[in-house]
Protein backbone atom coordinates (compact mmCIF):
# COMPACT_ATOMS: atom_id res chain seq x y z
CA UNK A 1 0.00 0.00 0.00
CA UNK A 2 0.97 3.42 -1.18
CA UNK A 3 0.72 6.82 0.14
CA UNK A 4 -2.80 7.05 -0.21
CA UNK A 5 -3.92 10.64 -1.00
CA UNK A 6 -6.87 11.79 0.54
CA UNK A 7 -9.55 10.36 2.13
CA UNK A 8 -11.28 6.83 0.19
CA UNK A 9 -14.97 7.89 -0.95
CA UNK A 10 -17.04 6.00 -2.57
CA UNK A 11 -19.54 8.08 -5.40
CA UNK A 12 -22.61 7.93 -6.87
CA UNK A 13 -22.20 5.63 -10.08
CA UNK A 14 -24.25 7.88 -12.64
CA UNK A 15 -22.95 11.36 -11.55
CA UNK A 16 -19.75 10.81 -9.35
CA UNK A 17 -21.10 12.78 -6.86
CA UNK A 18 -19.04 11.69 -3.43
CA UNK A 19 -21.76 9.92 -1.51
CA UNK A 20 -19.71 7.95 1.43
CA UNK A 21 -16.27 7.64 3.21
CA UNK A 22 -14.72 4.02 3.25
CA UNK A 23 -13.81 4.92 7.19
CA UNK A 24 -17.68 4.75 7.57
CA UNK A 25 -18.46 1.51 6.98
CA UNK A 26 -20.06 -0.45 9.94
CA UNK A 27 -20.48 -3.86 7.98
CA UNK A 28 -20.29 -5.31 4.52
CA UNK A 29 -22.60 -7.99 4.68
CA UNK A 30 -26.49 -6.36 3.86
CA UNK A 31 -28.05 -7.93 1.12
CA UNK A 32 -30.00 -5.82 -0.97
CA UNK A 33 -32.93 -7.08 -3.97
CA UNK A 34 -29.86 -6.84 -6.60
CA UNK A 35 -27.16 -7.74 -4.87
CA UNK A 36 -24.43 -6.94 -1.97
CA UNK A 37 -24.31 -3.92 -0.08
CA UNK A 38 -22.81 -2.00 2.62
CA UNK A 39 -23.73 -0.21 5.84
CA UNK A 40 -22.52 2.91 6.70
CA UNK A 41 -22.85 5.15 9.27
CA UNK A 42 -23.94 8.23 7.59
CA UNK A 43 -23.88 9.51 4.07
CA UNK A 44 -23.49 12.55 2.80
CA UNK A 45 -24.79 14.67 -0.54
CA UNK A 46 -28.00 12.34 -0.69
CA UNK A 47 -31.61 13.07 0.73
CA UNK A 48 -34.11 10.82 1.82
CA UNK A 49 -37.45 9.91 0.33
CA UNK A 50 -40.76 9.12 2.39
CA UNK A 51 -40.59 6.81 4.82
CA UNK A 52 -42.47 3.29 4.73
CA UNK A 53 -42.58 -0.13 6.55
CA UNK A 54 -40.84 -2.73 4.40
CA UNK A 55 -40.29 -6.53 5.61
CA UNK A 56 -36.97 -6.76 4.57
CA UNK A 57 -34.37 -10.15 5.60
CA UNK A 58 -34.36 -9.75 9.31
CA UNK A 59 -37.62 -8.34 9.98
CA UNK A 60 -39.89 -5.29 9.84
CA UNK A 61 -38.78 -1.91 9.17
CA UNK A 62 -39.15 1.97 8.96
CA UNK A 63 -36.82 2.57 6.32
CA UNK A 64 -36.57 5.50 4.02
CA UNK A 65 -35.00 5.59 0.02
CA UNK A 66 -31.77 7.20 -0.17
CA UNK A 67 -31.37 9.58 -3.27
CA UNK A 68 -28.34 10.82 -4.85
CA UNK A 69 -28.73 14.97 -4.41
CA UNK A 70 -27.11 15.77 -7.78
CA UNK A 71 -28.79 13.00 -9.88
CA UNK A 72 -31.62 11.57 -7.82
CA UNK A 73 -30.73 7.84 -8.71
CA UNK A 74 -32.23 5.71 -5.72
CA UNK A 75 -28.82 4.64 -4.10
CA UNK A 76 -30.19 2.53 -1.21
CA UNK A 77 -32.04 2.89 2.11
CA UNK A 78 -32.18 4.53 5.19
CA UNK A 79 -33.00 2.69 8.46
CA UNK A 80 -35.53 4.75 10.44
CA UNK A 81 -37.32 2.89 12.88
CA UNK A 82 -36.39 -1.10 13.63
CA UNK A 83 -39.45 -3.04 15.68
CA UNK A 84 -36.84 -5.67 17.06
CA UNK A 85 -34.34 -5.08 19.64
CA UNK A 86 -31.53 -7.04 17.91
CA UNK A 87 -31.71 -4.75 14.86
CA UNK A 88 -32.10 -1.21 16.98
CA UNK A 89 -28.20 -0.67 16.45
CA UNK A 90 -28.85 0.08 12.38
CA UNK A 91 -31.67 3.46 13.19
CA UNK A 92 -30.16 6.35 11.75
CA UNK A 93 -27.86 4.01 9.36
CA UNK A 94 -27.48 4.22 5.78
CA UNK A 95 -27.00 1.14 3.27
CA UNK A 96 -25.63 1.63 0.06
CA UNK A 97 -26.38 -0.94 -2.78
CA UNK A 98 -22.60 -2.17 -3.76
CA UNK A 99 -23.49 -1.60 -7.89
CA UNK A 100 -24.90 2.18 -6.99
CA UNK A 101 -21.57 2.94 -5.98
CA UNK A 102 -17.85 3.23 -7.20
CA UNK A 103 -14.81 3.62 -5.44
CA UNK A 104 -13.29 7.34 -5.66
CA UNK A 105 -9.15 7.71 -6.41
CA UNK A 106 -8.66 4.32 -4.62
CA UNK B 1 -108.29 23.74 -58.94
CA UNK B 2 -109.86 26.76 -58.19
CA UNK B 3 -112.63 27.93 -60.62
CA UNK B 4 -112.78 31.22 -62.36
CA UNK B 5 -116.18 32.32 -61.68
CA UNK B 6 -116.57 31.03 -57.99
CA UNK B 7 -116.03 33.20 -55.03
CA UNK B 8 -113.40 31.68 -51.77
CA UNK B 9 -113.76 32.41 -48.58
CA UNK B 10 -111.60 31.74 -45.85
CA UNK B 11 -114.30 29.11 -43.47
CA UNK B 12 -113.61 30.88 -40.10
CA UNK B 13 -113.20 34.43 -41.00
CA UNK B 14 -115.50 34.77 -44.22
CA UNK B 15 -112.39 36.86 -45.84
CA UNK B 16 -112.29 36.38 -49.62
CA UNK B 17 -109.57 34.76 -50.47
CA UNK B 18 -107.84 35.97 -54.43
CA UNK B 19 -107.25 32.08 -55.73
CA UNK B 20 -107.00 33.09 -59.62
CA UNK B 21 -103.80 33.77 -61.18
CA UNK B 22 -105.82 36.48 -63.03
CA UNK B 23 -107.38 38.51 -60.01
CA UNK B 24 -103.00 38.98 -59.19
CA UNK B 25 -102.20 42.06 -58.51
CA UNK B 26 -98.84 42.77 -59.33
CA UNK B 27 -98.12 46.20 -58.82
CA UNK B 28 -97.86 45.15 -55.26
CA UNK B 29 -94.66 42.78 -55.84
CA UNK B 30 -91.40 43.61 -54.05
CA UNK B 31 -89.13 45.13 -56.45
CA UNK B 32 -86.47 42.47 -54.87
CA UNK B 33 -88.34 39.61 -56.63
CA UNK B 34 -88.78 41.31 -59.57
CA UNK B 35 -84.75 41.79 -60.25
CA UNK B 36 -84.83 38.22 -59.22
CA UNK B 37 -87.38 36.93 -61.52
CA UNK B 38 -84.95 38.73 -64.20
CA UNK B 39 -82.14 37.76 -63.55
CA UNK B 40 -79.51 35.81 -65.87
CA UNK B 41 -78.96 32.15 -64.56
CA UNK B 42 -75.68 31.92 -65.53
CA UNK B 43 -73.38 33.39 -63.30
CA UNK B 44 -74.29 31.39 -60.22
CA UNK B 45 -71.34 30.58 -58.11
CA UNK B 46 -71.42 27.26 -59.42
CA UNK B 47 -70.00 28.18 -62.29
CA UNK B 48 -66.86 29.28 -60.73
CA UNK B 49 -63.71 27.30 -61.93
CA UNK B 50 -62.08 25.08 -59.23
CA UNK B 51 -59.24 27.51 -58.42
CA UNK B 52 -61.11 29.85 -57.66
CA UNK B 53 -63.03 27.70 -55.11
CA UNK B 54 -59.88 27.07 -54.15
CA UNK B 55 -58.98 30.50 -53.06
CA UNK B 56 -62.63 31.29 -51.30
CA UNK B 57 -61.43 28.00 -49.36
CA UNK B 58 -58.42 29.33 -48.32
CA UNK B 59 -59.91 32.52 -46.87
CA UNK B 60 -62.90 30.68 -44.63
CA UNK B 61 -61.73 31.48 -41.15
CA UNK B 62 -63.81 29.20 -39.53
CA UNK B 63 -63.92 25.08 -39.40
CA UNK B 64 -67.84 25.63 -39.18
CA UNK B 65 -67.21 27.26 -42.63
CA UNK B 66 -64.81 24.49 -44.06
CA UNK B 67 -67.41 21.95 -42.81
CA UNK B 68 -70.07 23.85 -44.82
CA UNK B 69 -68.32 24.16 -47.78
CA UNK B 70 -67.84 20.88 -47.89
CA UNK B 71 -70.94 19.53 -47.37
CA UNK B 72 -72.26 21.45 -50.42
CA UNK B 73 -71.50 18.55 -53.23
CA UNK B 74 -68.41 16.17 -54.26
CA UNK B 75 -66.85 18.52 -56.02
CA UNK B 76 -66.63 20.95 -53.23
CA UNK B 77 -65.63 18.16 -50.82
CA UNK B 78 -63.04 17.34 -53.33
CA UNK B 79 -61.53 20.63 -52.48
CA UNK B 80 -62.05 20.37 -49.21
CA UNK B 81 -59.87 17.56 -48.58
CA UNK B 82 -57.53 18.25 -51.64
CA UNK B 83 -56.45 21.85 -49.40
CA UNK B 84 -56.12 19.68 -46.00
CA UNK B 85 -52.01 20.00 -45.43
CA UNK B 86 -51.83 18.95 -42.29
CA UNK B 87 -53.70 16.10 -40.19
CA UNK B 88 -52.94 14.64 -36.91
CA UNK B 89 -54.84 12.84 -34.36
CA UNK B 90 -56.30 13.19 -30.80
CA UNK B 91 -53.14 11.66 -29.10
CA UNK B 92 -51.11 13.39 -30.39
CA UNK B 93 -48.43 15.21 -28.38
CA UNK B 94 -46.84 17.66 -31.37
CA UNK B 95 -50.03 20.28 -30.72
CA UNK B 96 -51.51 19.57 -27.51
CA UNK B 97 -55.02 20.35 -27.80
CA UNK B 98 -56.37 20.13 -23.84
CA UNK B 99 -60.06 19.40 -24.67
CA UNK B 100 -58.63 16.47 -26.02
CA UNK B 101 -57.07 15.36 -23.33
CA UNK B 102 -60.33 13.72 -21.50
CA UNK B 103 -61.95 12.30 -24.10
CA UNK B 104 -61.24 8.52 -24.46
CA UNK B 105 -58.18 7.56 -27.07
CA UNK B 106 -59.09 6.17 -29.95
CA UNK B 107 -56.64 2.87 -31.22
CA UNK B 108 -55.86 3.91 -34.89
CA UNK B 109 -55.50 1.28 -36.93
CA UNK B 110 -54.82 0.49 -40.73
CA UNK B 111 -58.61 0.85 -41.97
CA UNK B 112 -58.46 4.18 -40.20
CA UNK B 113 -54.99 4.98 -41.55
CA UNK B 114 -56.46 4.11 -45.52
CA UNK B 115 -59.54 5.91 -45.09
CA UNK B 116 -57.80 9.05 -44.35
CA UNK B 117 -54.66 9.36 -46.80
CA UNK B 118 -57.36 8.31 -49.56
CA UNK B 119 -59.66 11.11 -48.48
CA UNK B 120 -56.26 13.56 -48.20
CA UNK B 121 -54.15 13.49 -50.47
CA UNK B 122 -52.15 16.36 -50.57
CA UNK B 123 -50.84 16.45 -46.66
CA UNK B 124 -47.73 17.58 -46.22
CA UNK B 125 -47.50 16.96 -42.40
CA UNK B 126 -48.59 13.62 -40.60
CA UNK B 127 -48.74 13.31 -36.75
CA UNK B 128 -48.89 9.86 -35.86
CA UNK B 129 -47.89 10.34 -32.33
CA UNK B 130 -49.33 8.75 -30.08
CA UNK B 131 -50.64 5.75 -31.80
CA UNK B 132 -49.28 3.66 -29.84
CA UNK B 133 -50.53 0.10 -31.41
CA UNK B 134 -50.13 1.14 -34.93
CA UNK B 135 -48.25 -1.92 -36.46
CA UNK B 136 -45.80 -1.17 -39.62
CA UNK B 137 -48.22 -2.56 -42.47
CA UNK B 138 -50.00 0.70 -42.20
CA UNK B 139 -47.41 2.53 -43.49
CA UNK B 140 -47.45 0.64 -46.14
CA UNK B 141 -49.74 2.71 -47.71
CA UNK B 142 -47.36 5.66 -47.57
CA UNK B 143 -46.25 3.89 -50.84
CA UNK B 144 -49.07 5.55 -52.75
CA UNK B 145 -50.25 8.20 -51.09
CA UNK B 146 -47.29 10.10 -49.26
CA UNK B 147 -45.58 11.32 -52.02
CA UNK B 148 -46.23 15.20 -51.00
CA UNK B 149 -45.40 14.42 -47.16
CA UNK B 150 -42.57 16.67 -45.58
CA UNK B 151 -43.05 16.33 -42.05
CA UNK B 152 -43.93 13.11 -40.38
CA UNK B 153 -44.18 12.34 -36.29
CA UNK B 154 -44.21 8.66 -34.94
CA UNK B 155 -43.60 9.76 -31.43
CA UNK B 156 -44.55 6.59 -28.95
CA UNK B 157 -45.79 4.51 -31.70
CA UNK B 158 -43.56 1.35 -29.85
CA UNK B 159 -44.44 -0.56 -32.60
CA UNK B 160 -42.95 0.25 -35.49
CA UNK B 161 -39.86 -1.06 -36.53
CA UNK B 162 -37.18 -0.97 -39.30
CA UNK B 163 -40.11 -2.55 -41.79
CA UNK B 164 -41.95 0.29 -40.80
CA UNK B 165 -39.13 3.03 -42.06
CA UNK B 166 -38.69 0.78 -45.38
CA UNK B 167 -42.33 1.97 -46.15
CA UNK B 168 -41.42 5.30 -45.26
CA UNK B 169 -38.27 5.41 -47.28
CA UNK B 170 -39.81 4.17 -50.04
CA UNK B 171 -43.09 6.19 -50.19
CA UNK B 172 -41.42 9.50 -49.23
CA UNK B 173 -38.54 10.83 -51.04
CA UNK B 174 -38.89 14.55 -49.63
CA UNK B 175 -39.07 13.81 -45.96
CA UNK B 176 -37.41 16.78 -44.04
CA UNK B 177 -38.82 16.49 -40.44
CA UNK B 178 -38.91 13.33 -38.86
CA UNK B 179 -39.55 12.11 -35.22
CA UNK B 180 -39.05 8.50 -34.00
CA UNK B 181 -39.39 8.89 -30.32
CA UNK B 182 -39.45 6.25 -28.81
CA UNK B 183 -39.49 3.91 -32.12
CA UNK B 184 -38.24 0.40 -31.93
CA UNK B 185 -35.89 1.40 -34.41
CA UNK B 186 -32.01 0.01 -35.42
CA UNK B 187 -29.57 1.10 -37.58
CA UNK B 188 -30.55 -0.48 -40.47
CA UNK B 189 -33.62 0.85 -40.38
CA UNK B 190 -31.71 4.34 -40.33
CA UNK B 191 -29.71 3.50 -43.23
CA UNK B 192 -32.50 2.73 -45.02
CA UNK B 193 -33.90 5.91 -44.35
CA UNK B 194 -31.55 8.26 -44.91
CA UNK B 195 -30.47 6.36 -48.33
CA UNK B 196 -33.68 7.29 -49.95
CA UNK B 197 -34.74 10.66 -47.85
CA UNK B 198 -31.99 12.58 -48.18
CA UNK B 199 -33.18 16.37 -47.44
CA UNK B 200 -34.03 15.15 -44.37
CA UNK B 201 -33.32 18.41 -42.12
CA UNK B 202 -34.68 17.78 -38.61
CA UNK B 203 -34.83 14.15 -36.70
CA UNK B 204 -35.69 12.79 -33.22
CA UNK B 205 -34.32 9.91 -32.16
CA UNK B 206 -34.53 10.10 -28.24
CA UNK B 207 -34.81 6.95 -26.53
CA UNK B 208 -34.14 4.67 -29.52
CA UNK B 209 -31.96 2.68 -27.31
CA UNK B 210 -31.12 0.39 -30.60
CA UNK B 211 -29.00 3.45 -32.38
CA UNK B 212 -25.62 3.14 -32.27
CA UNK B 213 -23.16 5.13 -33.94
CA UNK B 214 -23.26 3.28 -37.32
CA UNK B 215 -26.76 4.75 -37.85
CA UNK B 216 -25.49 8.02 -36.78
CA UNK B 217 -22.77 7.50 -39.78
CA UNK B 218 -25.48 6.78 -42.16
CA UNK B 219 -27.20 9.86 -40.90
CA UNK B 220 -24.23 11.96 -41.35
CA UNK B 221 -22.99 10.61 -44.58
CA UNK B 222 -26.39 10.72 -46.51
CA UNK B 223 -28.33 13.94 -45.32
CA UNK B 224 -26.40 16.94 -45.99
CA UNK B 225 -28.55 18.93 -45.21
CA UNK B 226 -29.12 18.25 -41.73
CA UNK B 227 -29.91 20.73 -39.59
CA UNK B 228 -31.22 19.52 -36.20
CA UNK B 229 -30.62 16.06 -34.32
CA UNK B 230 -32.09 14.87 -31.01
CA UNK B 231 -30.30 11.94 -29.58
CA UNK B 232 -31.44 11.62 -25.95
CA UNK B 233 -30.99 8.69 -23.94
CA UNK B 234 -29.59 6.48 -26.75
CA UNK B 235 -26.65 5.15 -24.66
CA UNK B 236 -25.36 3.42 -27.01
CA UNK B 237 -23.84 6.34 -29.48
CA UNK B 238 -20.61 7.69 -28.14
CA UNK B 239 -20.46 10.28 -30.62
CA UNK B 240 -18.05 8.63 -33.35
CA UNK B 241 -20.49 8.60 -35.91
CA UNK B 242 -20.72 12.55 -36.23
CA UNK B 243 -17.57 12.42 -38.15
CA UNK B 244 -17.16 14.65 -40.97
CA UNK B 245 -21.09 16.05 -40.70
CA UNK B 246 -22.44 18.86 -42.93
CA UNK B 247 -22.01 22.34 -41.72
CA UNK B 248 -25.41 22.75 -41.47
CA UNK B 249 -25.84 20.74 -38.43
CA UNK B 250 -26.81 23.53 -35.73
CA UNK B 251 -28.73 21.66 -33.27
CA UNK B 252 -27.74 18.73 -31.44
CA UNK B 253 -28.97 17.36 -28.09
CA UNK B 254 -27.38 14.44 -26.37
CA UNK B 255 -28.24 14.49 -23.40
CA UNK B 256 -27.62 10.84 -20.74
CA UNK B 257 -25.01 9.71 -23.28
CA UNK B 258 -22.40 7.93 -22.83
CA UNK B 259 -20.15 10.32 -25.44
CA UNK B 260 -16.65 9.23 -24.95
CA UNK B 261 -13.84 12.44 -25.80
CA UNK B 262 -13.32 11.53 -29.39
CA UNK B 263 -16.80 11.75 -29.72
CA UNK B 264 -17.17 15.33 -28.59
CA UNK B 265 -14.38 15.82 -31.21
CA UNK B 266 -16.43 14.40 -33.96
CA UNK B 267 -19.73 16.18 -32.77
CA UNK B 268 -18.15 19.42 -33.31
CA UNK B 269 -16.08 18.43 -36.54
CA UNK B 270 -18.87 19.76 -38.43
CA UNK B 271 -18.22 23.56 -37.24
CA UNK B 272 -21.60 24.46 -37.80
CA UNK B 273 -22.93 24.23 -34.54
CA UNK B 274 -25.15 26.75 -32.65
CA UNK B 275 -26.63 24.76 -29.43
CA UNK B 276 -25.31 21.91 -28.15
CA UNK B 277 -26.47 19.75 -25.04
CA UNK B 278 -24.32 17.33 -23.47
CA UNK B 279 -26.09 17.37 -19.84
CA UNK B 280 -26.01 14.62 -17.77
CA UNK B 281 -22.54 13.33 -19.78
CA UNK B 282 -21.91 9.77 -18.29
CA UNK B 283 -18.60 9.94 -16.22
CA UNK B 284 -15.56 8.76 -18.71
CA UNK B 285 -12.41 8.01 -17.30
CA UNK B 286 -10.28 9.36 -19.88
CA UNK B 287 -12.30 13.20 -19.38
CA UNK B 288 -13.97 15.34 -21.24
CA UNK B 289 -12.35 15.71 -24.58
CA UNK B 290 -12.74 19.31 -25.08
CA UNK B 291 -8.81 20.20 -24.45
CA UNK B 292 -7.84 18.95 -27.57
CA UNK B 293 -10.59 20.18 -29.65
CA UNK B 294 -10.05 23.26 -32.36
CA UNK B 295 -11.57 25.82 -31.30
CA UNK B 296 -12.53 26.81 -34.76
CA UNK B 297 -15.11 24.23 -34.85
CA UNK B 298 -16.89 25.63 -31.79
CA UNK B 299 -16.51 29.15 -33.39
CA UNK B 300 -19.85 29.33 -33.84
CA UNK B 301 -21.94 27.89 -30.43
CA UNK B 302 -24.41 30.17 -28.98
CA UNK B 303 -26.36 27.86 -26.21
CA UNK B 304 -24.54 25.08 -24.22
CA UNK B 305 -26.67 22.56 -22.08
CA UNK B 306 -23.40 21.51 -19.42
CA UNK B 307 -25.42 20.49 -16.43
CA UNK B 308 -24.80 17.79 -14.39
CA UNK B 309 -21.51 17.28 -16.55
CA UNK B 310 -18.72 16.54 -13.52
CA UNK B 311 -16.27 15.91 -15.87
CA UNK B 312 -16.42 19.30 -17.05
CA UNK B 313 -13.68 21.44 -15.42
CA UNK B 314 -11.52 24.19 -15.38
CA UNK B 315 -9.91 23.35 -19.24
CA UNK B 316 -12.93 22.90 -20.70
CA UNK B 317 -14.52 25.82 -19.38
CA UNK B 318 -11.11 28.24 -20.46
CA UNK B 319 -11.20 26.70 -23.74
CA UNK B 320 -15.14 27.42 -24.13
CA UNK B 321 -15.09 30.50 -22.84
CA UNK B 322 -12.40 31.76 -25.27
CA UNK B 323 -13.47 30.03 -27.84
CA UNK B 324 -16.92 30.82 -28.12
CA UNK B 325 -17.54 34.54 -29.01
CA UNK B 326 -20.82 34.34 -29.62
CA UNK B 327 -22.18 32.49 -26.77
CA UNK B 328 -25.38 33.69 -25.12
CA UNK B 329 -26.98 31.46 -22.66
CA UNK B 330 -24.84 28.44 -20.35
CA UNK B 331 -25.64 26.45 -18.33
CA UNK B 332 -23.14 24.85 -16.37
CA UNK B 333 -25.27 24.06 -12.94
CA UNK B 334 -23.87 20.86 -11.31
CA UNK B 335 -20.88 21.04 -12.63
CA UNK B 336 -18.65 20.55 -9.40
CA UNK B 337 -15.45 20.33 -10.85
CA UNK B 338 -15.09 23.61 -12.45
CA UNK B 339 -13.24 26.48 -9.53
CA UNK B 340 -11.80 29.63 -9.78
CA UNK B 341 -9.91 29.53 -12.91
CA UNK B 342 -12.86 28.61 -14.59
CA UNK B 343 -15.29 31.28 -13.27
CA UNK B 344 -12.13 34.08 -13.72
CA UNK B 345 -11.93 32.64 -17.88
CA UNK B 346 -16.05 32.92 -17.67
CA UNK B 347 -15.71 36.32 -16.54
CA UNK B 348 -13.10 37.55 -18.62
CA UNK B 349 -14.03 36.13 -21.44
CA UNK B 350 -17.60 35.83 -22.22
CA UNK B 351 -18.24 38.92 -23.51
CA UNK B 352 -21.86 38.55 -24.64
CA UNK B 353 -23.05 35.66 -22.40
CA UNK B 354 -26.44 37.04 -21.49
CA UNK B 355 -27.61 34.01 -19.17
CA UNK B 356 -25.66 31.78 -16.76
CA UNK B 357 -26.85 29.01 -14.97
CA UNK B 358 -24.30 28.23 -11.66
CA UNK B 359 -27.12 26.14 -9.70
CA UNK B 360 -25.54 23.74 -6.70
CA UNK B 361 -22.02 24.19 -8.39
CA UNK B 362 -20.09 22.95 -5.58
CA UNK B 363 -17.28 24.93 -6.23
CA UNK B 364 -18.59 27.99 -6.96
CA UNK B 365 -16.90 29.98 -4.11
CA UNK B 366 -17.11 33.91 -3.33
CA UNK B 367 -14.03 34.79 -5.15
CA UNK B 368 -15.84 32.90 -8.37
CA UNK B 369 -18.90 35.06 -7.80
CA UNK B 370 -17.12 37.99 -7.70
CA UNK B 371 -14.88 37.45 -11.21
CA UNK B 372 -18.37 36.73 -12.52
CA UNK B 373 -19.69 40.34 -11.14
CA UNK B 374 -16.65 41.71 -12.42
CA UNK B 375 -17.03 40.80 -16.22
CA UNK B 376 -20.07 39.21 -18.43
CA UNK B 377 -20.78 42.96 -19.16
CA UNK B 378 -24.02 42.18 -21.28
CA UNK B 379 -25.17 39.27 -18.75
CA UNK B 380 -29.38 39.82 -17.86
CA UNK B 381 -30.21 36.44 -15.90
CA UNK B 382 -27.75 34.33 -13.11
CA UNK B 383 -29.61 30.92 -12.32
CA UNK B 384 -27.91 31.03 -8.52
CA UNK B 385 -29.72 28.70 -6.39
CA UNK B 386 -28.37 26.47 -3.73
CA UNK B 387 -24.37 27.33 -4.26
CA UNK B 388 -23.34 26.56 -0.82
CA UNK B 389 -20.16 28.31 -0.49
CA UNK B 390 -21.70 31.60 -1.18
CA UNK B 391 -22.48 33.59 1.40
CA UNK B 392 -25.34 36.28 1.63
CA UNK B 393 -22.84 39.35 1.47
CA UNK B 394 -21.62 38.37 -1.73
CA UNK B 395 -25.01 38.22 -3.48
CA UNK B 396 -25.94 41.24 -1.76
CA UNK B 397 -22.88 43.44 -3.23
CA UNK B 398 -23.66 41.56 -6.22
CA UNK B 399 -26.77 42.98 -6.89
CA UNK B 400 -25.51 45.80 -5.83
CA UNK B 401 -22.95 46.60 -8.05
CA UNK B 402 -24.43 44.48 -10.87
CA UNK B 403 -28.60 45.94 -10.77
CA UNK B 404 -28.75 44.95 -14.39
CA UNK B 405 -28.26 41.49 -13.72
CA UNK B 406 -31.88 39.16 -11.69
CA UNK B 407 -30.43 37.02 -10.07
CA UNK B 408 -32.73 33.43 -9.96
CA UNK B 409 -33.17 30.95 -7.72
CA UNK B 410 -35.03 28.21 -9.73
CA UNK B 411 -33.02 25.49 -11.62
CA UNK B 412 -34.05 25.26 -15.02
CA UNK B 413 -33.58 21.81 -16.87
CA UNK B 414 -34.26 22.67 -20.93
CA UNK B 415 -32.43 25.73 -22.13
CA UNK B 416 -33.36 24.29 -25.81
CA UNK B 417 -34.27 26.59 -28.13
CA UNK B 418 -37.04 26.93 -30.50
CA UNK B 419 -35.15 27.17 -33.95
CA UNK B 420 -36.02 23.35 -35.38
CA UNK B 421 -38.94 20.96 -35.16
CA UNK B 422 -41.75 23.41 -36.00
CA UNK B 423 -44.68 21.70 -37.85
Amino acid sequence: MGDLMGPRLYSCYKCRNHVALHDHIVSKAFQSKNGRAFLFSHAMNVFSGPKEERQLMTGLHVVADVHCADCREVLGWKYEKAYEDSQKYKEGKVVLEKYKIVKENW
Amino acid sequence: MSQADVSYSCGSCGYALNLTSSSRVTSSIGSRYNKSINKDPSTSIFQLSDDCLYFIFQRLDSSLDRESFGLTCHRWLHIQNSSRRSLQFQCSFTQLSVPSLSQPSMNVNSFHLYKLLNRFQQLHSLSLSGCTELQDSCLSMLITYGSKLQSLHLECCFRITDHGLSFIANGCPFLTVVSLYRCNITDTGLSTLTKSCSSIKDVNLSYCLHISDHGITALSKNCRHLRAIRISHCRNVNGLGFQGCSQSLIYLEADSCKLEPEGITAIVSGGGLEYLNISNLRWCIRGHGFGVIDSQFIARLKVIDFRLCRTIDDEAVVKIARGCPLLEEWNLALCHEIRIGGWRSIGSNCGNLKQLHVNRCQNLCDQGLVALRDGCRRLRKLYLGRCRQIGWTTIEMFKCLRSDVQIVNEEVMCIAPDWSFQL
